[in-house]
């Protein structure tokens, strides 16, 4: 084996680095989970790790890769999506909860429940855009077509055609929202 | 398809094919270990059975799955990967021979890797729909040039007509997955909305109902082509080998295809590379060493390597403050790329190369020549 010196020099770096790093993640995994690396690391107990070490920004970061990727069992995916909205919500990070929940309504098209929040994360914003205001008439249109008692769709309804200038149509769908949550348990949240 | 019985020179009839090859010996071909061996594991026998059950029982197939998918994916699929990297570092003349692929590549692979760690979303989800984009095209790939192997084996000498005819035939999966895998090829490639047009989507359901009936229907139409051609039927193993893989991306589910398809890839392809291995170590030799002595070192040095590159690896991005869902796909596929790439010259067979020798043997030629004595 005869090779120039520039060659050996670069072979032997990638040599070097790659059982650095080797070494690296053989001590990692000794001091942060006492054992060698298994043969199958879960994506979901890697994930809960992250958020006990507090690191939600990187925990969400990684249920974001899962989710678009589509790269695990559908099961597992769909676990991940409602821990994702949350902790989407609570970092104030509103384009990954808004991910989690659409993927989360591709899964289950016929829950009212998730129609209403997506249609009003869509619209809770300063000024939502045209097709922001499009999709979330489309998802409060669902809701009440699948629950005509969804006050949470009609209160939606009603924001979208406040916000596209339709006051008429904004105050009926109001009043059609206020009806039914009064005829119903008293503890029913109305959108002003 | 026509086939000649002619008198042998023992008085014996036998049926010859327009090659002048016993009918008999060009279908059972020439196997690198043997019959069973080779159609079960090589040409991918086994992995029909499996596909069989898979399809008859899912629920049973599902729980073999969870409990043995770790192993299957650890002893097979890894090793399969690792085994591009042995193989090129054992082949005799590798250094000179390919001077990028021996010093350049694993550097530039492990730059590749930490950037698209830095920059998940933008590089490294990039990376992941690259890698699997190319996965079909390299399992297309693999029985392509397995079918050629095994028909050169039996006498089956394929005009350059025939070979680009062949490789066609063999690409329909990977045509069928890039074009209607979800999230891959053409779904990653084209621009957003481009495809949710009425002819990009009518052409896409279009491919999507026809190929998988092409994919299995070509493989013997070809065979009963070169049948009646003077190159003659080619050895059973070769549609085999491609109704194999066919089989693997029409009827499987894509998450089952990427379970128990990717095992039996690896299989077929460590069972291939072993046997290459072992065949050059012997050649160098002194004195008979039995295949064995040879193939398991190779093959626990795979597994090894194997673990140090997937399940290690990606340790080492979370010791550099990465996560562990992005390390594990982006080291996935960064080492996936690597292989594709690899893969793509260790197995030339250039006339003054080492796998020339072993894919060589004398034709069946003294079959024919029997044959027409």
């Amino acid at each position: 084996m005869s090779l120039s010196r520039g060659r050996r020099f670069v072979l032997l770096a990638g040599v070097v680095v790659l059982g650095a790093l080797c070494v690296a993640g053989l001590a990692h995994s000794l001091m942060a989970q006492r054992r060698l690396p298994g043969i199958w690391e879960s994506y979901s107990d890697a994930i809960n790790r992250q958020l006990q070490r507090g690191d939600g920004e990187g925990a969400l970061r990684q249920m974001r890769l899962v989710v678009d990727l589509s790269v695990d069992d559908p099961a597992k995916v769909e676990r991940v999506l409602e821990p994702m909205a949350s902790l989407a919500r609570e970092l104030g990070r509103r384009d990954d909860e808004l991910c989690a929940l659409r993927q989360m309504v591709l899964r289950r098209p016929k829950e009212v429940g998730l129609r209403e929040r997506l249609a009003e994360v869509l619209l809770d914003q300063q000024s939502p855009p045209r097709s922001d205001l499009r999709e979330a008439a489309t998802h409060a249109e669902m809701a009440v077509m699948l629950d005509p008692r969804s006050v949470r769709g009609w209160s939606s309804l009603s924001r979208v055609a406040g916000a596209m200038g339709q006051q008429a149509e904004s105050r009926e769908f109001s009043e059609r929202a206020q009806r039914i949550a009064q005829s119903a348990a008293p503890s029913a949240p109305v959108a002003p | 398809m026509s086939t000649t019985a002619l008198t042998n020179g023992h008085g014996n009839a036998t049926s010859v094919g327009p090659s002048g090859r016993p009918l008999a010996r060009a279908l059972a071909g020439r196997p690198f270990v043997g019959a069973a061996f080779d159609h079960l594991v090589i040409g991918g026998g086994l992995s029909l059975v499996v596909l069989a059950v898979v399809v008859a029982r899912p629920e049973g197939s599902a729980a073999v799955l969870s409990v043995g998918l770790a192993w299957g994916v650890f002893l097979s699929n890894s090793a399969h990967f690792a085994s591009s990297t042995v193989r090129l570092y054992t082949k005799p003349g590798a250094f000179t021979d390919f001077p990028f692929l021996t010093a350049v590549l694993p550097i530039l692979s492990i730059g590749v890797l930490v950037a698209c760690l830095a920059f998940p979303q933008m590089l490294g989800a990039n990376l992941i729909k690259l890698y699997l984009t190319w996965s079909p095209y390299h399992y297309a790939a693999q029985a392509y040039g397995l079918a050629t192997v095994y028909s050169y084996r039996a006498g089956c000498i394929l005009v350059p007509a025939e070979k680009r005819v062949l490789w066609w035939v063999a690409m329909l999966p990977a045509l069928y997955a890039v074009l209607v895998g979800n999230g891959l090829g053409v779904q990653w490639l084209a621009p957003a909305g481009w495809l949710d047009g009425p002819v990009p989507s009518a052409l896409l359901r279009g491919a999507g109902l026809i190929l998988p009936t092409l994919g299995f229907a070509a493989p013997l139409a070809f065979v009963a082509w070169l049948w009646s051609r003077p190159s003659g039927p080619p050895p059973v193993i070769a549609p085999l080998i491609l109704l194999t893989n066919a089989a693997w991306w029409f009827v499987l589910s894509p998450l089952q295809a990427f379970a128990w398809a990717t095992i039996f890839h690896g299989l077929q392809y460590l069972a291939i590379v072993a046997i290459f291995h072992a065949k050059d170590r012997a050649a160098r030799a002194e004195g008979r060493v039995p295949a064995w002595k040879h193939v398991l070192p190779f093959y626990l040095t795979c597994v090894a390597f194997g673990w140090l590159l997937f399940n290690v690896l990606p340790h080492a991005g979370t010791a550099m403050g990465f996560g562990m869902v992005e390390s594990v796909l982006v080291v996935t596929a960064a080492i996936n790329v690597h292989h594709f790439i690899v893969d793509a010259y260790i197995w030339r067979l250039g006339r003054n190369d080492g796998n020339r020798r072993i894919v060589d043997a004398p034709p069946v030629a003294s079959a024919s020549a029997e044959a027409t004595a």
